[in-house]
């Protein structure tokens, strides 16, 4: 087993508080991302696995702890700032422009890095989600449910981010689509880019690899490799449920 | 502040009204600045009615109040129709239709208006009427009629999916909305002397409905608190303008930043902990048992084909399922799987063949229609109303069927009677899912079709989540929209799998697995046996 120490490269989080209204949701999560590399957040939902992804991408503020990316405090700040930074976040659920088309939908996840969108990376992205290539000039809100989360992630691919928050992304994706997206996934990270990832399809977290967390109430536990993640036996107590330890 | 004069009191009455007309069309999601027009409308007809009719003044209010009404019952088709922002427009529309057929013609007296309409001190009838009007609203809030509003404003797919007749419903509403703003105009010419087109203008029209939109909806007290005030502060502004004006600006900005469904929103958050608890469900009499399925086909789909813009969605599907047990459907993303489901619940109509209920062919009916018939539905995303706790959620439009003991079996069964008294909001993928399921199987459906239940479920709650899906499709048939092939295993006994909208295999779920193609194009096997 690994144990992961804080260095001053990557994404660092340490004692972070956050949540809403009167409710703190997270309560002191500390995790730490370097370069290329895939963590996982697996655990019941309400965890506050969401809640991470959307104070990590700037949608909701810290209210303690810190935030910093490769040394530097980046908890001030909107989305906008996040995704210059090179901080992506694709959220939960359908988050796809349904008036406008497949292409054009691409074109916006390129914003962030001020050009428009690269043929290389409309490439890339046409060759994990092949439909969307078929497709490019339908409108996005006429997608299949499942179509619409490849387009939401694809575009988080367009703007070419040094770290990519997918939340959820198997949701409503068929198998043979989540065993490509994994495999684009571990493509990805050789070629140097981050994955955050929350999920709850373990299959996928174990094509992805790198190193898989169970967060529970708001808290981070220790990483364990994402390959032995059926063997750990915490692991396995809070997501597979007790009575499969037994058998 | 100086002293309100009684022409001040009265207007302040009349504002009051007119918000809460325009309040009650915000609770169906429509804003309907309509009833200014029929304020206009009721004062013209109360005045020719007396001046030209000569007739005695409270006929006269009664008759401009029924005027009203049938006009308001002949505009509540169009406008039904219209949806949206549109809607909000076409009631503009008949604000500056009325103004200038008012203007228009000699015997309204063109634009000066009419004088000399019989005048009286209205304030104790308008006073009359707030209680009253104030009251209706306070029994709405807890009434099933305020459950079937709330839902249509939240989502109408969703109502009309709870056989709640949205369209009849939000007519019903600017009916009511324009007939009580007419009887308001019939009082406001008898207080005020003379009538004149500049009394129910646009500008007015904006105004009113300004203060609407800072009530809000969602609260009894609200349009009387928000109109009240916002009238006192118009009424003072008459003498101090400059102020009054910049302070009427900046409060209603203030409620709604700080409470973006207006004051209503925020009072009904502040009184939350007093509402009503599950403990508040009466006890009526038990709905009777419904009939035993039959033996026969429940469900049939015969040559349904649908396509969207050149698409083929579904291309000629057939298959007929018994009364019984659970089916799977399964395949690629974008096969046409959501759309067989909103085909056989009735929210779109195939563009051939047909589709059976029960024996009843019901191709081209809507959504309610398939929910009386017996189908029931839960969404890829559970749709439960944010504003209501879980137990008001489940019986929402369930009307014959909601009496407390079936509530609490219900929840039971499926294992949310801890939090029948939180609010949906709080509660995580795995609750939220099963309040959908409750919610559907109190209508004591003979279909219920879920889309993707499991998606976001731990391995753990998925499991859980299948045991209670085998149970379900013991009494009535399961129509299933999932991904995740260990719950289609544990629960379907049959599986319909689509290809490109094309079906290309309905059968046990191991041959369907088998099927060459189910395994390349879905599960993306090559070689190893699915496990």
């Amino acid at each position: 087993m690994t144990e992961q120490h804080s260095m001053s490269e990557g994404l660092v989080i340490e004692g972070l508080t956050a949540g809403y209204n009167r409710v703190d949701v997270l309560r002191g999560c500390g995790l730490t991302v370097g370069y290329g590399q895939a963590v996982s957040l697996v655990g019941p939902n309400g965890a506050g696995k969401s809640t991470l992804f959307r104070v990590i991408g700037g949608l909701l503020s810290v209210r303690s702890g810190s935030l910093r990316l490769d040394g530097e405090d980046i908890s001030g700040g909107g989305p906008n700032k996040r995704a210059r930074k090179g901080i992506v976040h694709v959220p939960e659920g359908k988050c796809v422009f349904g008036n406008l088309d497949v292409a054009e939908n691409l074109d916006l996840g390129a914003i962030a890095l001020g050009y428009d969108v690269r043929q290389q990376d409309l490439d890339h992205v046409f060759e994990l989600f092949p439909v969307l290539k078929v497709k490019r000039r339908q409108a996005a809100g006429t997608l299949s449910g499942g179509e619409q989360r490849m387009l939401a992630i694809a575009r988080g691919l367009i703007g070419r981010p040094k770290f990519l928050l997918l939340d959820e992304p198997s949701l409503g994706l068929a198998p043979l689509l989540v065993q490509q997206l994994g495999d684009a996934c571990r493509t990805l990270r050789e070629e140097g880019l981050s994955i955050i990832l929350a999920e709850q399809n373990l299959g996928l977290v174990e094509r992805i690899g790198g190193t898989a967390h169970l967060m529970t109430w708001g808290r981070i536990d220790r990483g364990t490799p994402a390959a032995s993640i059926r063997s750990d036996e915490q692991m396995a107590k809070a997501v597979l449920g007790a009575e499969l330890m037994e058998s | 502040m100086g002293a309100l004069t009684q022409a001040d009191v009265i207007t302040i009455l009349i504002d009051i009204l007119l918000t809460y007309t325009i309040s009650l069309t915000l609770r169906v999601g429509l804003l309907s600045i309509a009833p200014v027009a029929f304020q206009g409308i009721g004062a013209y007809a109360f005045a020719l009615l007396t001046l030209k009719a000569k007739m005695s003044i409270p006929l006269a209010v009664l008759l401009a109040t029924l005027i009203c009404l049938v006009v308001a019952a002949l505009l509540s088709y169009p406008l039904g129709r219209v949806r949206g922002l549109y809607a909000s427009i076409a009631t503009l529309a008949v604000v500056v239709i009325a103004t200038g057929l008012e203007s228009g013609f000699t015997f309204t007296g063109g634009s000066l208006g009419l004088a000399g309409v019989p005048h009286g001190d209205t304030r104790i009838a308008l006073a009359v009427i707030v209680v009253i009007v104030v009251a209706a609203w306070f029994w709405l809030d807890r009434s099933e009629l305020g459950r079937r509003l709330d839902a249509i404003r939240i989502d109408p797919s969703l109502a009309s999916g709870l056989s709640i007749n949205v369209g009849v419903t939000k007519a019903a509403v600017l009916v009511a909305s324009n007939t009580v703003a007419g009887l308001v105009g019939a009082l406001y010419a008898h207080s005020f002397f003379f009538v004149s087109p500049d009394s129910f203008n646009f500008f007015v029209a904006v105004q009113i409905s300004a203060f609407a939109i800072v009530a809000g909806a969602t609260h009894w007290a609200a349009p009387l608190i928000a109109g009240g005030v916002l009238a006192v502060l118009s009424a003072e502004g008459q003498n101090y303008a400059n102020y009054t004006a910049i302070a009427t600006g900046v409060l209603m900005v203030a409620i709604l930043v700080f409470s973006p469904e207006g004051l209503g929103g925020g009072l009904r958050r502040l009184t939350s902990r007093w509402r009503t608890s599950a403990r508040g469900l009466r006890g009526r009499q038990a709905a009777p048992p419904t009939a035993p399925p039959g033996t026969g086909s429940l469900v049939a789909v015969r040559g349904v084909t649908k396509s969207f813009g050149g698409v083929h969605a579904l291309r000629d599907i057939s298959f007929e399922l018994p009364a019984r047990g659970v089916v799977g459907i399964i395949g690629p993303n974008g096969s046409g799987k959501s759309t067989l489901l909103a085909t056989i619940s009735g929210l779109l109509t195939p563009d051939s063949g047909t589709v059976t209920i029960g024996g009843r062919e019901l191709t081209g009916h809507d959504a309610r229609t398939f929910a009386a018939a017996g189908v029931a539905r839960t969404f890829q995303q559970p749709k439960l109303i944010q504003a209501m706790k879980v137990w008001e959620n489940l019986i929402v439009g369930a009307r014959e069927h909601a009496d407390a003991p079936s509530v609490r079996a219900v929840a039971d069964a499926v294992g949310i009677t801890d939090v029948l008294d939180a609010w949906p909001g709080e509660l995580p993928a795995s609750r939220t899912r099963r309040i959908e399921v409750a919610r559907a199987l109190l209508r004591e459906p003979k279909v219920l079709l879920m889309d993707e239940p499991a998606a976001g479920l731990t391995e753990a709650e998925a499991r859980s989540f299948a045991e209670l899906v085998t149970e379900i499709g013991q009494d009535r048939l399961v129509i299933l929209v999932e991904h995740n092939m260990n719950v289609i295993s544990a629960v379907a006994d049959r599986v319909i799998a689509l290809v490109e909208g094309n079906l290309i295999a309905d059968d046990r779920p191991e041959i369907v697995q088998a099927v060459p193609t189910v395994r390349t194009a879905y599960l993306g096997i090559v070689t190893e046996v699915p496990s």
